[in-house]
């Protein structure tokens, strides 16, 4: 397609995505991207909870899962979401439940790459504040600019899910409010009053 | 829709907690009002307020007008419109026109309801000395009234906007109660870190001139829902009662409290005898119109039919009573758009907001960052005292939301950790380490009113629908300027007494900081600074003891005409280091009695 192809990291070949028939898409308007698989849902996860350090049941219990995937394949479309997914399947595979090994292979082959690095570093602010970054301008230069590659809270309800959050143990401001006096009772990490 | 004509006692312009307040006791007496709001009216219904926290949450930046549409028939300066002067002027980036030298940082909302549905609550009462700066301490001017003559109007105002606090804990310098009086709800209770900030204070020594200061925490008063007293009656929700009956900890009481614990005037406004009471929103008022004998002879205004559209319709309508409570800037357009109430030339001159300075600093171990209103508890000490013959006074907030706009944790720590390849497990350990630890304390300094600091129009700026935008000229004074270096003295003793070192203290200023300035100290050294408004707009048409000197007499009623009350926050003349509103509404129920003297 065009002369940057080679830049994208060959992961493990697979279809990131089923592809419906013309038909069904034609009549799900309000889906615009194609349904991912559960290959696809299940690497998405996979990358997700080495990028977030939450682990995979607190992801799916943010319902954010498929929302997350949906705008990366919307905004960057399946091939960069293909390539992203499937080295990541592959240097989890490779790392064999070594973390420091993990941390090496997530820098050097994704990370450090100009295709997807960008992509893996929107999804942890994704993840953590429900923010989508405009991408780089060198990637957009590159790849293509999206028309929905803009730098916006993807919906009311990423905000509320975000990571950032319980990270700092607490709640999102305007959302899942803990109640009357709660402020008052020692935080997180402390026992005692003072 | 064209406003139902009839004969009103009295046209309220602005439905904000001044003009809802006055409405409210007019309409009690069976007087006939109608009230003219330039904004939407979209918070009136609960489904209405539940899409406003929707835009908040998706709202990329969450600064105080986030919540609430924009409107360009109706506009509201966004903070991120607020830029530091350089070198040229005028800054048009927003709505508000900015002459300099220095950007005014404070924005406010015209929508039913006014910048109530984005404040945060705070009522402090001012202190007796802050009536009379000139007298006590050589600054400012002496208002016309006494702490004493305004108390009962306090106590109304309280139980009208349901303020809550313990009284025991709010008599600072002079402040008094009558024995037979309590706010209608108990305090909010304090947060985990108000406390730790408490241990440290109660040991925190600071030294102006030849005295030494102490420092202690107490509680702060908020119309927020608390615990009821006896005799009061919890309101919750508009549209939704049994919703917001006590603060739940949203820890969002700025830019917006999702279930109404906290007071707007849409409570007021929906308290209002329906028999009594004409509301008209989406008409904005260009100009009263003056008879040959000096009275307001009526109102001219211009109601459009939607945002997305600037046509409109020029209307009038007339009453007995003209009460301008349209917000200090905006009271102080209209004012001048209508040449009225200015034989004096103090219409939009004294323009003051309390400039926010901060300092930050983390603590050794969590204090439970982003739980709770946004501050429980002040330290008071600095509110008056000889010092403010030298430099101004502060209300110190202690604030519950760890840096938030000093630097906006937890966004710039996840954003500045994912672009520097930080993820995972060390990311979040890294947020869970410091954010929790955040302490940011608010220093609320008073500033003077000065003549050169104020509201214009011109020809060149005007909306969509052909009124003016606001033109500001805005300074800090070298009063305010030691005020803050002077705070930032406060903090080091403070933070020096919790067991905090320097290297966690990150108070610091650049150019690039929001409000920088500079101090030049008595040894000629540059201080950098910094501040942020308060979005306490005052000063613009303030009461006096003479026509000569000031807009209104003391109970706001115009001198030059009659029937011309100009009510609001721009009404006072010196502002202390107490956030306005509660102030601005006692001198409004002031005025109340004033009008229905008038309207016997």
């Amino acid at each position: 397609m065009s002369a940057n192809d080679s830049d994208i990291p060959r992961g493990r070949a697979h279809a990131a995505f089923a592809i419906p028939s013309l038909d069904s898409a034609a009549r799900a308007p309000r889906r615009p991207h194609k349904a991912p698989t559960d290959e696809a849902r299940r690497d998405f996860v996979a990358l997700s909870v080495v990028l977030t350090g939450f682990d995979d049941a607190e992801l799916w219990g943010t319902g954010m899962v498929e929302a997350y995937l949906g705008w990366l394949l919307s905004v960057v479309g399946d091939r960069h979401t293909g390539a992203l997914l499937s080295t990541s399947h592959r240097i989890i595979e490779d790392a064999a439940g070594d973390d420091d090994a993990l941390e090496r292979l997530m820098q050097l082959d994704i990370l450090a790459d100009a295709a997807i690095g960008p992509l893996a570093r929107n999804l942890i602010v994704l993840w953590y504040l429900g923010q989508w970054n405009q991408l780089p301008a060198d990637w957009r230069d590159t790849w293509g600019a999206n028309a929905m590659d803009q730098t916006c809270i993807i919906s009311p309800e990423a905000y509320v899910q975000g990571l950032a959050w319980p990270a700092i143990h607490t709640h999102p401001p305007g959302a899942k409010m803990p109640g009357y006096g709660s402020w008052a009772l020692p935080p997180h990490g402390v026992e005692e009053q003072p | 829709m064209t406003v139902p004509q009839g004969s009103y006692d009295a046209i309220v312009i602005g439905a904000g907690p001044v003009g809802a307040s006055i409405a409210k006791v007019l309409t009690d007496r069976g007087k006939r009002v109608l009230i003219l709001e330039a904004g939407r009216a979209s918070g009136l219904t609960y489904d209405g307020w539940r899409s406003y926290v929707d835009t908040y949450r998706s709202a990329l930046v969450k600064e105080p007008n986030s919540p609430y549409p924009p409107n360009p028939n109706a506009q509201s300066t966004y903070s991120q419109d607020i830029l530091n002067i350089q070198k040229r002027v005028p800054v048009i980036s927003g709505y508000q026109v900015e002459k300099g030298p220095l950007s005014f940082a404070s924005t406010y909302l015209r929508s039913l309801g006014g910048t109530s549905l984005h404040w945060l609550g705070t009522c402090p009462r001012m202190v007796p000395n802050d009536f009379r700066m000139k007298t006590m301490y050589g600054v400012g001017v002496d208002w016309p009234l006494s702490y004493d003559e305004l108390q009962p109007y306090y106590c109304q105002a309280e139980w009208l906007m349901g303020v809550a606090a313990n009284k025991e804990e709010q008599g600072h310098f002079g402040i008094w109660f009558p024995e037979d009086y309590d706010y209608p709800m108990e305090r909010i209770p304090p947060s985990y870190s108000d406390r730790v900030y408490a241990e440290g204070a109660a040991k925190a020594k600071v030294r102006f001139g030849s005295r030494e200061y102490g420092m202690s925490v107490t509680s702060l008063a908020q119309a927020r829902n608390s615990i009821p007293r006896r005799g009061y009656t919890l309101k919750g929700a508009v549209g939704a009662q049994h919703v917001g009956q006590r603060c739940e900890g949203n820890a969002c009481c700025i830019p917006i409290c999702p279930v109404q614990a906290k007071y707007s005037a849409l409570r007021t406004l929906n308290e209002i005898d329906q028999n009594f009471f004409t509301l008209v929103t989406q008409a904005v008022v260009s100009r009263l119109l003056i008879d040959p004998g000096g009275r307001i002879g009526g109102v001219e205004y211009k109601r459009y039919e939607s945002e997305g559209s600037s046509q409109s319709t020029l209307g009038t309508a007339t009453a007995t009573l003209y009460i301008v409570a349209a917000h200090a800037v905006e009271s102080a357009k209209l004012l001048l758009a209508s040449g009225a109430a200015n034989s004096s030339d103090q219409v939009g001159r004294n323009l003051m907001d309390h400039p926010f300075f901060l300092t930050w600093a983390l603590n050794p171990t969590p204090v439970g960052a982003f739980r709770g209103p946004g501050q429980t508890s002040e330290i008071p000490s600095f509110r008056d005292g000889p010092f403010r013959r030298d430099f101004a006074a502060a209300r110190i907030d202690l604030g519950n939301w760890g840096w938030d706009i000093a630097t906006f944790p937890p966004n710039s720590n996840v954003q500045e950790a994912a672009a520097a390849n930080v993820f995972g497990k060390k990311l979040r350990h890294a947020l869970s380490d410091q954010v929790p630890r955040q302490l940011r304390v608010g220093y609320v300094l008073e500033q003077l009113p000065e003549a050169a600091n104020r509201v214009t129009i011109g020809r060149d700026f005007v909306d969509p629908i052909g009124c003016y935008r606001p033109v500001i000229h805005y300074n800090v004074s070298d009063y305010t300027r030691a005020g803050m270096v002077a705070a930032n003295k406060i903090s080091d003793s403070l933070f020096h007494a919790m067991g905090i070192g320097q290297a966690n203290i990150f108070t610091h200023f650049t150019p690039q900081s929001p409000g920088y300035m500079t101090y030049r100290t008595e040894s000629g050294q540059e201080v950098p600074l910094s501040f942020y408004g308060s979005g306490h707009h005052m000063g613009t048409h303030r009461i006096g003891i003479s026509r000569t000197d000031s807009v209104t007499n003391r109970n706001s009623r115009s001198w030059d005409h009659e029937n011309l009350y100009v009510v609001g926050c721009g009404g006072m003349p010196t502002v202390g280091a107490s956030n306005p509103t509660l102030t601005a509404v006692a001198m409004a129920l002031m005025a109340a009695d004033d009008m229905l003297t008038q309207l016997g």
